[in-house]
């Protein structure tokens, strides 16, 4: 994927920072990635805005970059299983709206993001090969 | 020992600077609630056997 996105700060490679630039100001993002099981491997994807030292993912912050937020997100991705391997990685938001729109922006990006990315959702209690305009519960994505 | 500052590196591929001044979020609580959480969801649906492979 070479789509426009924000430099990332890393330290560990684990944990990444990255500002978003918008309407409503220079905005911190944080990624985080930790092991949450081992059979398999699957890390959790935790991703919010950090403000006056505080994470949330419920504070809508209308930068109108969330397409460059998500490329932004998806190279933390990458570069994880650069150091960590090509493991499961699982990601939900905070609120099922929050959830939604995640799915709505891997479904606009869904082209670039399955060049290089093998995703599932889960829903009705199962798991499923990622389909646009499907509303999910929680994802897993792999890299090919 | 006095500390030694790393020089930042720059990956190419994704446009990231490695640094040492991103500080560890291992103990913020918003991280370590999403980590339980989805602990939980994965306990109660985990991946089908077919995913595993």
């Amino acid at each position: 994927m070479n789509l426009d996105h924000y430099t990332l700060f890393t330290t560990d490679f684990q944990d990444y920072e990255f500002y978003s630039e918008g309407p409503q100001g220079r905005i911190k993002k944080v990624v985080r990635y930790r092991r949450i099981s081992n059979d398999p491997i699957t890390f959790n994807l935790a991703f919010g805005d950090e403000n006056e030292g505080v994470i949330s993912d419920t504070i809508v912050s209308d930068n109108q970059d969330k397409d460059m937020v998500l490329f932004t997100v998806a190279n933390t991705i990458n570069a994880f299983c650069d150091h960590y391997g090509n493991h499961f990685i699982y990601a939900e938001g905070s609120t099922a709206a929050r959830t939604r729109l995640y799915q709505m922006g891997i479904g606009r990006l869904w082209k670039a993001i399955s060049m290089d990315f093998d995703v599932w959702g889960y829903k009705d209690r199962a798991w499923h090969d990622f389909e646009i305009n499907v509303n999910y519960e929680a994802f897993l994505v792999k890299r090919k | 020992m006095s500390a030694t500052k790393k020089a930042p590196v720059k990956e190419k591929d994704y446009n990231i600077i490695v640094n040492d001044q991103v500080r560890s979020y291992a103990n913020e609580p918003f991280f370590v609630k999403k980590e339980e959480n989805a602990k939980e969801f994965l306990r109660k649906h985990p991946l089908p056997e077919h995913l595993k492979k």
